[in-house]
């Protein structure tokens, strides 16, 4: 990687963020591109790219508790523009797991809890149900209510599906889900 | 040539229209494909969201069911798409990961069969032709805005289908078809489906956005190959006081549009399952 040379000056964030995503962060020379087109930039306390700036002077904090890695919608629209082909919404996957392993709140409520929920349910039965997912992550019954005009449309025009019985094989499934948690070399291993 | 058709989950369910209108369209076209057996969830926007360690296994799997059944895999949803798409150019530019996935998988992984996005299938020249030749009237001097969305056409570090700026390949096809693909500068903007659960309202912002600009590009209609793209666009509209609906654009599967062009009917490509915008898209088609 052309950051090798640079790793001994690099801060430990920087180098924890650019091991894990095997994005060569150092690259970006601050062009901007990224953040012009970021459809979510206005929302955002950083630009991807001033995130990175303030990772390789060592703001951790600010880094790991800025909303910019959480809200972003993983369009990969920065990723294909980068001139220096940093594929940055993987950097953002990357800053917002160590956000999160390390115990900063993410200002999506329910992010953590879907996300982990989803996976779950592909762990033990390798397909999701949009039904019994949502009816699972709903616990709150006035989430339920609102939701329920719309569900009741969905119904009424067929796009709703009681669960089917899944994945055969659920063997494999099990086999996938301990081997590669097992994974040194994949598991982020925080 | 067969393909391994990989259907995702979405299209068991919520988008069971894009599936019927493939399997009606595919077979009119005499595309053949046969369902990829046992398939599982490609883990969507979960198995990247917190950096997990199944990111490449579990599409991995899907991968290597195709290499067993000896086909090319064709995907339809953008979203299991670019999963599969992204997987598969992993194993093919890094033997080490290759290695390892096939430990994991318990299966070998020579990843000699593609995955193929279900556009440039229907994109290639000799489907056009036959598509022009055998086309109704139906869509004649309708404006068509062909939104991509994100995932279809956005794989970092690979070559890909179609151009990430400008795409063009369901223009193509709908010019095909006998309407008009209004060039508009939202075809590949965000709709912001990953945050549509964990954070609606900043997904509802892309999405007022994409179509605040159809309504100013004057477009009859939007079609779509990803059903999340599709989902979040209907919904958001329907959301809204009726005294919005003469405004509704109604968001089409692409199948959905070709097939109604090759001679289905409404009926046939279940039409009445779209939310926004379908009854006065369908008087409009009657007169
Ligand atoms: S596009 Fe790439 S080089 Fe330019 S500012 Fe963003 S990350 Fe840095
Ligand atoms: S992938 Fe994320 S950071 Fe990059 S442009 Fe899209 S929303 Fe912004």
């Amino acid at each position: 990687m052309a950051t090798e040379k640079r790793r001994e000056t690099s801060t430990s964030l920087l180098r924890l963020v650019e091991d894990l995503s095997q994005q060569a962060v150092q690259r970006c020379y601050q062009c901007d591109k990224c953040a012009t087109g970021c459809p979510m930039l206005e929302q955002m306390d950083f630009s991807t790219n001033q995130l990175f700036r303030l990772m390789e002077i060592g703001a951790e904090d600010e880094v790991l508790g800025a909303n910019t890695a959480w809200l972003c919608a993983s369009c990969y629209t920065c990723s294909v523009r980068c001139p220096n082909q940093i594929d940055i919404a993987q950097v953002m996957d990357v800053v917002r797991t160590i956000a999160y392993e390390r115990g900063y709140a993410s200002p999506l409520e329910r992010f953590t809890g879907f996300h982990e929920l989803f996976l779950d349910i592909i762990r033990r039965r390798g397909r999701i149900n949009e039904v019994s997912l949502m009816a699972r992550f709903n616990t709150n019954p006035l989430d339920l209510l609102s939701q329920s005009k719309l569900g009741w449309t969905m119904f009424r025009k067929g796009r709703l599906k009681w669960p089917s019985p899944g994945v055969k094989d659920r063997k494999s499934l099990k086999r996938i889900f301990e081997s590669a948690a097992d994974n040194k070399e994949d598991s982020h291993g925080l | 040539m067969a393909y391994s058709f990989f259907p995702g989950c979405s299209l068991d369910a919520s988008a069971k229209s894009y599936r019927t209108s493939i399997d009606w369209t595919l077979d009119a076209l005499g595309i053949e494909v046969t369902e990829l057996s046992d398939w599982n969830c490609c883990g969507a926007t979960s198995t990247h969201a917190l950096h997990t360690p199944y990111v490449d296994a579990v599409p991995a799997r899907n991968l290597a069911l195709a290499e067993a059944e000896d086909r090319d895999i064709l995907v339809a949803c953008s979203a299991c798409y670019h999963r599969l798409q992204r997987t598969h150019q992993a194993l093919v530019e890094d033997p080490v990961l290759r290695e390892r996935m096939e430990s994991i998988i318990g299966q070998p992984l020579t990843p000699k069969r593609q995955v193929y996005n279900l556009l440039e299938i229907l994109a290639s020249d000799e489907i056009l032709k036959q598509v022009q030749q055998r086309r109704t009237d139906s869509w004649k001097g309708v404006r068509v805005g062909c939104y991509y969305g994100c995932l279809a056409v956005r794989i970092p570090g690979a070559e890909g289908f179609d151009d990430t700026e400008n795409p063009m390949s369901m223009d193509r096809i709908v010019e095909a078809a006998g309407a008009e693909a209004i060039d508009w500068p939202h075809k590949t903007r965000c709709c912001g489906a990953s945050l549509s659960v964990t954070g609606p309202e900043y997904a509802e912002r892309l999405c007022d956005q994409i179509l605040e600009m159809a309504q100013r590009c004057h477009l009859d209609l939007l079609v779509t190959g990803c059903p999340f793209c599709q989902y979040n666009l209907d919904v958001v509209q329907w959301q809204r006081d009726s005294s919005q609906e003469d405004k509704s654009i109604p968001i089409v599967f692409i199948t959905q549009f070709l097939g109604t062009a090759l001679g289905a009917s409404f009926k046939e490509m279940k039409f009445a399952s779209n939310l926004a915008g379908v009854e006065a898209l369908k008087r409009r088609m009657e007169t």
